[in-house]
């Protein structure tokens, strides 16, 4: 019931189902993809060159583990170099690719939620970034960390991955409203728990 | 404290992204695992259609040879009564005629039909009265 009590989000935030717009990115992925459909197998190296970082990025989202997201990630990569053609043919190849490394992220958490449960979660997500140390964005990511994964996961697709809410939804198997509303009650989290953790360090 | 607008945390994420490099081996275990899998893939298939069409020559096999084994079974009903019909010749002539007059067997026959041998055993040409049938 909270969920729908939640506050109209102001005119800045992209609620509405917005366009599909190709993306240079989405187009790179499109050409490895007809490569790897056409050459086979050898041309692997080029979509996992490509793509890996990301998929990691996003499935360690759902796995909350790097290993487990890396596993997810070498699975789907797998399938799609056995059926290289779906990929190919896809209507938005980024976007099948995301959808199949979440299948598999979420199947490996499912397999591997009893012995997960006794380890502690690693830190793929706090890890520094490439061009500078940042607290508050360190703050960010770990307040991010702290959401439910499908909400995270919405966040993610959306900002990180620069996706449409049409593309959202697609891929989470929802519609687009459904992915905007949860998009929308995932930032309001985060402003909640930022707001949290900016008073616990001025009280500090 | 004021709250966060939902722009600014927008920002804030936007500005937090992160681009983890997987592990170095990683590359290499997938795509080594990849081409095994292709490898696999292709194999199984071969097996498959090598086992496919085996099925369909083996079924071929059969077809024909229950093909030809009921047509040549068909050729020898239709030699059995003559060869019936000879053996009783043979026989009636080594016998003497007195001693089974009325046993229609003797009665030499020309080759036809089985329906004219039955014809033949039910109206006796000696003016015999047919076998009564049933009660």
């Amino acid at each position: 019931m909270k969920f729908f009590k939640t506050k109209q989000a102001p005119a800045s935030v992209k609620t509405v189902v917005d366009i599909h717009e190709s993306t240079e990115f989405a187009d790179r992925v499109r050409f490895c993809a007809e490569r790897l459909a056409e050459q086979g197998v050898g041309a692997l190296g080029g979509l996992y060159d490509a793509t890996a970082s990301r998929l990691v990025r996003y499935a360690s989202t759902l796995t909350r583990q790097r290993d487990d997201a890396e596993d997810a990630v070498q699975a789907a990569l797998v399938r799609i170099a056995l059926r290289p053609g779906l990929l190919a043919k896809a209507r938005y190849p980024w976007a099948y690719l995301l959808k199949i490394t979440r299948n598999e992220a979420l199947n490996i958490v499912r397999r591997r939620r009893p012995m997960r449960s006794l380890t502690r979660p690693d830190a793929v997500w706090s890890e520094a970034p490439p061009h500078g140390q940042d607290e508050i964005h360190q703050l960010v990511r770990l307040a991010l960390r702290k959401l439910p994964s499908t909400q995270a996961e919405v966040v993610v697709l959306k900002i990180w991955e620069e996706m449409t809410f049409a593309e959202v939804g697609e891929i989470l198997g929802q519609s687009p409203n459904t992915a905007a509303s949860r998009y929308r009650y995932a930032l309001q989290k985060l402003s909640q728990h930022l707001q949290s953790v900016g008073e616990e360090v001025r009280h500090a | 404290m004021p709250k966060l607008p939902l722009q600014r945390i927008e920002e804030l994420v936007e500005d937090s992204v992160f681009h983890p490099s997987p592990c170095k081996l990683h590359r290499e275990r997938v795509l080594r695992s990849a081409v095994q899998a292709a490898v696999h893939q292709k194999i199984s298939r071969g097996l498959i259609a090598a086992v496919s069409a085996g099925v369909v020559v083996l079924g071929l096999g059969i077809v024909i040879v229950r093909l030809a084994t009921s047509s040549s079974g068909a050729v020898s009903e239709t030699a059995a009564p003559v060869s019936a019909a000879a053996a009783n010749v043979t026989e009636a002539s080594a016998t003497p005629a007195s001693a089974s007059p009325a046993v229609p067997a003797a009665q030499p026959t020309s080759a036809g039909s089985m329906g004219e041998g039955l014809y033949r055993s039910s109206n006796p040409p000696d003016g015999q009265a047919p076998a009564p049938e049933g009660r």
